[in-house]
Parts: C-alpha cells; structure tokens; sequence
C-alpha cells in the first residue's frame, strides 16, 4: 500500500521522515498531521517516534537505517541519542558516526541486506555500516550521480532509481543489490525519489504531489498491498502462455 | 538539466605526433610562430544529443517494461570496469576492490575507465613514487578535465564578438563556468598551419578579457617584446624569486624559514586564526619565522623595486597565508589590483630557483603540435617536461617506458652487474658500436614490452649466441685466502689441547695428569675434604724430598730456583707480572714486600731468597736503568720455620737512558752478582755456592716461571726443563698444578672454585699457593668471577690475615675484611633492624588505635 503525505505544505516527505522495517522515525513538526498519517498507518506494527538530530528537522537525510541499526551523524546530542535509544526497540543498534559526509541519509542507501554508499566515504564509516546495519557495502553510482541515497530508494522487496539510470546500470545495480529495480519518478516527475518517498516492506509514503501512475509503480515494484501483480500474472504465466500456445 | 550541460567523461584528450617547444624570448623564432594567428578550431564536440537520446531510452524504458519489470536481474558485470563476473562472491569482492574505486573516480571526474592489468601498473607506480606521481596524475585531470569549458566558451565568445546575437549564450556561459574552469592554455593556429598553444595568462589578465579577436591575436604578438617577467614563489616557509629579463636572470634569491609544523600542515597564523592559539616554544618560533619570513620578502623585494616597476609581468604563486606575505603590510610590496600580476596557472613545486626557472620556461613557452586541420576534435596535450638542472632547459620526459623510476632503478641495478657489463661489452665487441646497446637490461625491456620507443625496438636487433670455454687453470685452490689465519687457528687449538690432555709416557706425567683431574674436581665439586686430602699430600711428600735433596746443595739449588718454593714461587711470578706492568711494578719495588714460607729448610728458603733476588735485579735492570737493587734478607732462624723474610727492594727510579738490552744486561750481571754476594756474605756464606749457581741459571728460570713451565725456544730452557723432568719433586708439581690454567678459557682452580662460590675452598688452595692475581683468557681474575658477596669477602677476609701474600691489586681484590670490620658492620646491621622494628611497631599502634576510635565513633553513632 502506498500512501501519500504533506510535511508542512512540502511533498519531500523523504527528508523528514524515516521509514524502516522495525521503526519509523518522523520529524518534530508545528502541526502533528504529518506524524498521525505515519501513526495511523505504522502504530500497530512499528514505533513512530518524533526525533529531531543536531537539532534540523531533515531527519531523513541527516540519517540512515534499517531493522538492524540505525546510524546518526556525529552532531547529534547527546540528549537526541537518548530518546531515540529510549524510544527504539532494543534489538535496534544506534551508533554516532564521525563522517565527512555527514548527510548520511543522501550518501548511503539501504536495505536490511545491502548498502549502496557514496565512492568518497570513508572506510572507516563503511566499517560502521557493515557492522551495525548488518549489511553488505557497495560503493557505485546511480545514473552517475554520488548522491546514491538521493536518487534511490530501496526496501526487500524491490527499489526505484533515478529515471535517468541506464538499462545496464539498473541490470547491474539490480545484480548487485539482488532485489528489482525500476527507474522512475515521483512527485510528479522528480527525480529525488528519496526525498519523495519513504518504503518499506510493506508500505510506502509519498509526497502528495505523486501522480497516480507512479504510485502504481512504486507499488508494483516495492510489490506493496493489493495491487502487486497476482501470481497469475507473474511466475506462472509463462508456464500458461507455453501452454495456451 | 543534463541535456544543457556537455558530460566531462565524453571529454578526449591526445598526444599529438609532432611536438616541438619555442621560447617566447628568442624572439626571431617566437616571432616567426606568432604570425597570422587565429583561434583553433580544437574544441571538443558537444554530447548534447546523445545525452538527450539516452535519458529519452530511459524513459522509455521504464515505461516499457514497468508491468513486468519485477525481477532480479540475473546480469553480473561492472559497467564501469567493464567486467564480468562469474559468481556472486566475485561480483562483492570486484565492488570492494580498489581497481573498481579507482574507476569510479575516474568516471566521477570524466576520464576513461582503466582495464584491471592497467589499474595495476598504476596502483604500483603509485605506491613506489608516493608523492611525485600524484602531481602528474592532477596535472593530467587539470587538463583533461577544463578543455570543453574552455574551448566551448570561447568559441561561444568569439562567436558573440562575431555575430553579436545569441541572447542566452550568457546563461549557458554561468553554467559552464560552474561545470569546469578555464582551460589554462590558449590554442592558436598561425599562418604556417601550425596549431600551437600559449598559456592564458600570459596573454591576457583574467580580469581584462579582450573585447575582440585581434585584440587578441595583437596581445598574443606583442608578447615577445615584453619579455621582462618577474617570477615569485612562496609556500610551506619557502620563498624564490627571480627577475628575468628574456633568459636572462637579473636577480634571484631563496629563503627558506621554520613556519609549518611538519605534522599538522598548515602554518602557524592559519592555527592561530582558528581561535585557542597554542602557546608552545615551537608554536611561538614559527609564529616569529612567519613575521620574519614576510620581513625578509618585504625587503628584498624593496630592494628589488626598480626591476619590479620595469616588469612587464609578475608570476605569482602565494597560497593560502603567502598571499599576505606579497599583499599586505603598512606597504605592501605588491599592489593587488596590478594588471601584470598573474597567478601561476599549473602546480608547482616547492620553491626554489630551479623551479622558478622551470616556471618560467614553461610559461615563456610556445608549444606547437603540428598541423592544426589535423587537430580539430581533441585537446591536444603536451608531453611531461621535467627541468633539468644541469641543462637549465624544460625536457621533455620520454614516453619510453625506461623512464619510469621504477624501471630506470631495474636498469641501474642490471646495469651494476658485472655479467651484464660482461654480457655489454660482449656485444658490443661483435656488432657495430652506435647500434643498439643490447644489455641484458633492454632484452628484458624489450620483452617486458615491445613497443618501447625509440628507432632501436626489439626487432631490429638480433640475438647471437656465444660459445666460450673458460680455464680454470690459473685458479688457485686458496689463491686468495688468508692462510696465517689458519695456521693461527690450528696452533692455538693444539695449544689448548696441550693445556688438557698429553698425560705422556712419563709415569711422573701420568701422575699430574691425574693429580690436576682430581684437583679440579675437588674445586667444581667443593669437596673440601679430598681438597685438603691432596693438599695434605702435597705437604707430606714436600718433606722428605727436600730433605733428601739437601744432600746435593747444587742440585737443590738448581731446583729451587727454577720453581722455588710454593710462596717464593709467587713471589717470582709477581715481579714478573710487574714487568708487564712497569708502574706497578715500579711501585712495589719500592715497597716491602713480605711472604710466609712454612717450609722447614732454612738452606732451601735462603737459596729461594737468593734466587729471587736475581731475578729483581734482571728485572730492574731491564725495565729501570742504573736502579739499584738493596735484598737484606732477614733470617729469623726460629726453629727452621722462616718467617717474614724481608726483601727490600730500592729501585731508583730517575733513569738515564730508558732502554737496555739483555746483552747488556747479562754483562752487567756478574757485576751485580758480586755486589750481591758481597752484601751478604756475612749472612749467608754457606750458600754461595748455590747462589752462583742460581745466577748462573737465572736466565732459564725467568722464562721458566713467565711461561709456567711452557717450552721455550730458549736453550737454557730448554736444558733447564729436562733437568727439570728428571728431578721433578711434589711441590713443583703442586705450585704448578694450583696455578695452572686449566682448558680453552685458562681458568685456575681458584677461580673454578670462586666461581661455584666454594669458600672454604678458597681459603684452602689460598693457603696452599693459589694466585688470586692470575687472569684468565678474558682478563677476569678468581675475584671477579665470584657469584655472591660472601665468596667475595673471603678473598678479603684472606686479604686481611695476609696482606703481603698476593698482588691484590691485580687480582682485583678491593680490600681486606678484618674481623673488626664486619663485626662493625654486624651492629650497624643490627641497629639497622632495630630502628625499622621500632617504627613498624610504631605503625602498628597508630592503626591500632585509628581503629579503636574508628569503632568507638561507630558506637558513638549508633
């Protein structure tokens, strides 16, 4: 199922908020309708916790994480660290990390299996991302862009990249990340998917802006809710068609 | 937003054929290459469409295969390394490489991707070259990577200077320029057809762009007749500069000052600026050396004024903090607005003259690259200049692949070989000289890689095989080795097997032999008692020979002398060892000296005294000229024990003449020996017989006793010790035994016992003649090879009741322990003690009572 949602009158619902398989983190807002559309959807199954780090509201780019960890800038406060460690599960680690890059959130992206990070990061912090999000760590590119947490987003089941990512770069990002891509857009064609849309395995959030033919395809790739492709239709219609034929 | 902007990696750069280099101050030629110049036509061409047409695929793409596009792609490769994997452990491991990081980089920056065998050569050039490769590496991305911007936007501006139109030329000119900076070089075609280039700021201040296409090309040939350049330089705390009229140097000078702390980097001010300036001794140093850096540029370019005001251009390089150094101040020595003062548009290296000099040379330069039709769709990029010192002059550095460092060491170490100069020469002998050289090194260049440059490739030059016949015939077995350190070798092993073994067929030898066995396992052991044992039979068998060769005065005497009694002996052995030692020696002369002898014979221990007496004399007479030698024996005939036997020895020590030989002293010495006999004839007129005699073999004994009964060469000697052997009693073999060195190391038993700390030993084989001044082949005596204090102090213990005994000096022992000094030290010990018990207890009570109070407070509060 996916969901559209306004923080604030913007539609980048990516940069203040961040969705994973074990908690949903929402920055701290003036209204609280933004929270209740993540409370409404996620309160039975996952904490929704309100959290800002350094201080900023752009939760979503300032941080990276995944149902095994979570991976905060190093300037976040002490205080911060704190109520997020209070408010996540315990089996959810949380680490500082001392990063040039410190938008982890726009150089790395993730699943609870994979990372793809930014070429320049250094390794040390590659380290802390295999350790803590207990994942394997690629350095490439999205449609030539660095910003490799900007321009995708990925969850278990499926990802969207970059419209301009070529067939080649998505057959081998697709390889590499072992999950389905499709490049495509979101709110209303832009190419920031990460900042219009968070996902996880089972729900995705986009910015209010996206049309409904890309939430088809965010829902068919992520393969959310009801409207995934029947069984039918996918793994055994060859086996029908060979057999009509 | 792609579609506007031209992709860096579309970018293409290449060396051209031909390329040759002009200097802006010959003027003639310059001159010659600036005629009819027009702006080339080498721009790079625009990837515009093809970025449009791919990102519309794309598009389509997505659209196309949206419904059914859920699958994992089965594909493994690397488009960027373009690579293949085969399993999916192959694919993570390519993504962790660095060759694949490598090409990220690469493609992030617009260059080609390198192949994987590529990628090596580079990363292990990387590693051996460290520093000076990465220069290079930047230099080539600043040029790779500038051109379109360059290139396209000049001709954008040309085109405007042109036709006037294209109104949003300006909006794409922000964005290029935001894309990339300018290219540093202008490229120009003259009249020949020639493409050349020129470096931007040479031409033109980048502030006062010219309006128009010949104000260029009139800028571009006026150049050769402003050729008086200044050249500054500063960074890191160094400074060079130079004033160039043409090629000619008018000034230059260099200074270097302590202003960058070599683990931190930056210079001191850039810290201070960060707020909490450190206040450290070096901190405050370089703060001082920068002021004083800035002064010292300050005046000398003050100094230089006159040139600088003539200059037609200032070079600058001045980074970061050096920038002030030029620019400010109460008067700054350069004026930031100045139109001639340009910045050196490629990297330099640290400041000195040869890279000001190499700074000028490249930007005085005119490269040219041949024919310009042929060079319309790349950059052309010229080869790697070095400067070379010697020369003065740019070099260009040859694509040859021997001048790599790496290869150019191989070389040098091949070259080293003396095969391969062998194998040179050989070649050189059997072809034409000029030809190829053919060493060992270029075939395996050659091979390693084919196309090496230059007309002489592998192909040209042919092997040919030699067969040689090599005579060994004049090697030597051991031509060169050094034989009489062999022979060294063997003599002493035959030496030391001497010291141990040769029982001999001599029953008397046998019996030593045995004797010495059982002696020095008594004293490793400690067996005391069959110590005292051997010793008691010593002493035992001691009496009846010598009583028995009381008979034959003569012969005793002869014997007496030779070995002496067990303490004369010692006696003997240390005025020896004093001759080794002058000084020493000198002084004991001086002294009294005082000995026990326990044995009975009065005859026999005035013969000793007699003996001994010679032997000072010889001694004296060798080492101290005109020394007089005083012997007043004193016989204290007390029931045949002969106690404190005094021999005074006067020697005058003022010398005339240093150096007498023994021919001299021989002839001296029946001279002497009258005078001797003279002296005592009233004491001892029954000896005199045997005293002539021990005069007579005084020479002998001497070497006799020095080399403890080693043979010697010495004929006397020689006859001495066969009488010797043949009349060998117990207290010969005694002494000797005690003393003796004992193995490879010449170890005593005393000192085998020292060393095991036996103390009653000591005491024992002390008494019974042990030498305690006796070294071993190390230098250590008996003392010095101790193991614990106690078995010291029974060396000076024996020092103590025997103070005259032994040379303790040389033995090392430092001093005698009476009985009154240790009990001295006993009580201090025990007073010691006593205080320590005292404040322990002391202690003990505080705590006690700490505790007592501790509780009753405790109470207290409850």
């Amino acid at each position: 199922m996916a969901v559209r949602a306004q923080f604030e009158g913007n539609n980048e619902i990516g940069v203040f908020s961040k969705l994973t398989n074990a908690y949903c983190l929402t920055a701290i807002g003036g209204s609280e309708n933004f929270y209740s559309v993540f409370e409404g959807e996620l309160s039975e199954t996952i904490p929704v916790v309100h959290v800002s780090l350094a201080g900023c509201r752009i939760i979503g780019r300032m941080c990276v994480g995944n149902r095994n960890g979570l991976l905060v800038p190093n300037t976040t406060t002490d205080q911060e660290l704190q109520h997020i460690r209070n408010s996540l599960p315990d089996t959810v680690k949380i680490q500082r990390v001392e990063e040039r890059l410190s938008a982890l959130g726009n150089v790395i992206t993730c699943n609870d299996y994979v990372a793809l990070v930014h070429p320049d990061l250094d390794r040390e912090t590659e380290e802390i991302i295999s350790d803590v999000l207990k994942v394997e760590v690629f350095r490439q590119t999205v449609a030539d862009n660095v910003l490799v947490g900007s321009y995708c987003a990925i969850s278990n089941q499926g990802g969207l990249v970059h419209p301009k990512t070529t067939i080649e770069d998505q057959d081998e990002l697709s390889s590499l990340l072992q999950v389905p891509l499709v490049a495509g857009t979101v709110n209303r064609g832009s190419d920031v998917i990460a900042a219009g849309l968070v996902v996880n395995d089972w729900i995705a959030f986009c910015g209010l802006d996206t049309t409904s033919t890309e939430l088809s395809v965010v829902e068919s790739v992520f393969k959310l809710g009801d409207r995934q492709p029947s069984s039918i239709s996918t793994e055994m219609r060859e086996s029908l068609i060979d057999s009509m034929t | 937003m792609d579609s506007t902007t031209t992709s860096p990696k579309k970018l293409q750069k290449k060396r051209t054929q031909q390329y040759s280099m002009c200097f802006l101050y010959n003027t003639g030629e310059a001159i010659a290459k600036l005629t009819g110049l027009t702006v080339a036509t080498c721009n790079p061409s625009t990837e515009k469409g093809k970025a449009t047409t791919s990102t519309e695929e794309t598009k389509e793409a997505t659209v196309q295969q949206r419904p059914d596009f859920t699958t994992v792609s089965e594909k493994m490769s690397c488009n960027y390394c373009e690579a293949d994997f085969e399993s999916r452990e192959e694919q993570k491991r390519h993504y962790k490489s660095d060759w694949h990081r490598y090409n990220l980089r690469q493609r992030l920056k617009g260059l080609n991707s390198v192949n994987e065998d590529k990628f090596e050569e580079l990363s292990g050039n990387i590693s051996s070259i460290s520093g000076s490769e990465s220069d290079s590496d930047e230099d080539d991305n600043h040029a790779t990577s500038k051109p379109i911007g360059m290139a396209a936007r000049f001709q954008r501006k040309l085109e405007v200077i042109g036709t006037g139109s294209s109104t949003d030329s300006d909006t794409e000119d922000s964005i290029m320029d935001d894309r990339a900076r300018k290219y540093p070089k202008i490229f120009l075609k003259n009249s020949l057809g020639d493409l050349i280039s020129l470096y931007r700021c040479v031409v033109y201040h980048k502030k006062v762009i010219p309006s128009s296409h010949s104000d260029l090309m009139s800028m571009v040939t006026d150049i050769p007749m402003h050729m008086k350049w200044a050249v500054l330089m500063s960074s890191g705390g160094h400074f060079a500069g130079a004033i160039f009229d043409r090629d000619n140097i008018i000034a230059h000078k260099t200074f270097h000052r302590y202003v960058v702390r070599a683990k931190r980097g930056t210079a001191q001010s850039s810290r201070d600026s960060q707020g909490n300036a450190p206040k450290s001794a070096g901190a405050a140093l370089r703060r001082y050396n920068e002021a004083a850096l800035q002064e010292d540029v300050g005046a000398l370019l003050t100094s230089w004024d006159e040139h600088i005001k003539s200059c037609d251009l200032i070079f600058l390089r001045a980074p970061s903090f050096n920038k002030k150094i030029f620019f400010s101040g109460k008067t700054p020595p350069l004026d930031k607005k100045d139109k001639r003062i340009r910045m050196i548009p490629f990297q330099t290296k640290r400041p000195t003259h040869n890279e000001v000099q190499r700074v000028h040379q490249m930007l005085a330069s005119i490269e040219s690259y041949g024919e310009e039709a042929g060079i319309q769709d790349f950059i052309p990029l010229s080869p790697q200049l070095t400067f070379s010192a010697d020369v003065g002059k740019l070099v260009i550095v040859p694509e040859d692949i021997s001048a790599s460092p790496r290869h150019r060491k191989s070389k040098d170490k091949l070259g080293t070989s003396p095969l391969t100069k062998q194998y040179e020469e050989d070649e050189e002998i059997s072809r034409e000289k000029g030809q190829t050289k053919m060493g060992l090194d270029y075939l395996l260049k050659s091979e390693n890689f084919p196309t090496s440059s230059g007309n002489s490739t592998a192909s040209d030059s042919e092997l040919v095989a030699v067969m040689q016949t090599l005579k060994t015939d004049h090697l030597k077995e051991f031509d060169m080795s050094k034989k009489p350190k062999r022979k060294k070798n063997t003599r002493k092993r035959r030496l030391s097997l001497k010291h141990q073994v040769e029982p001999g067929t001599n029953p008397l030898d046998e019996e030593k032999y045995h004797l010495k066995n059982s002696l020095y396992t008594a004293c490793k052991v400690g067996d005391a008692d069959s110590l005292l044992n051997l010793l008691a039979v010593f002493n035992v068998s001691d009496k009846p020979d010598d009583e028995g060769g009381q008979g034959d005065s003569k012969v005793i005497g002869d014997k007496e002398i030779v070995v002496s009694v067990v303490d004369g002996e010692n006696v003997i052995q240390e005025t020896m060892e004093g001759i080794e030692k002058p000084d020493h020696n000198l002084k004991t002369s001086g002294s009294e000296i005082q000995f026990d002898i326990d044995i009975d014979d009065v005859k026999d221990q005035d013969t000793n005294n007699l003996t001994l007496e010679p032997e000072n004399v010889i001694y004296n007479e060798k080492k101290v000229d005109n020394s007089r030698v005083k012997v007043d024996p004193q016989l204290t005939s007390d029931n045949r024990d002969f106690k404190n036997t005094r021999t005074e020895i006067t020697g005058n020590v003022e010398t005339k003449s240093k150096e007498q030989n023994i021919d001299n002293l021989s002839a001296d010495l029946p001279m002497k020996k009258s005078e001797l006999t003279s002296e005592n004839a009233k004491q001892l007129d029954d000896v005199e017989n045997v005293f002539v005699d021990s005069v007579n073999e005084k020479s002998s004994m001497t070497l006799n006793v020095k080399d403890n009964s080693r043979p010697t060469s010495r004929e006397g000697s020689r006859s001495r010790h066969s009488s010797a052997t043949d009349v060998l009693s117990p207290i010969i073999v005694t002494s000797e035994l005690l003393n003796e060195p004992i193995g490879d190391s010449e170890t005593t038993l005393l000192m085998i016992a020292s060393k095991e700390g036996h103390r009653k030993l000591i005491q024992m084989l002390m008494k019974a003649g042990s030498n305690p001044a006796i070294k071993d082949k190390y230098g250590q005596t008996a003392y010095q090879l101790t193991s614990d204090k106690e078995t010291r102090n029974e060396f000076r213990r024996f020092m103590a009741k025997f103070p005259e005994r032994y040379d303790y000096d040389s033995g090392k022992v430092p001093g005698p322990l009476t009985e009154e000094m240790e009990a001295e030290r006993r009580k201090r010990e025990a007073e010691r003690k006593r205080v320590q018990k005292k404040a322990k207890q002391e202690r003990d009570k505080d705590i006690f009572v700490y505790r007592l109070t501790a509780k009753d407070i405790r109470q207290e509060n409850f």
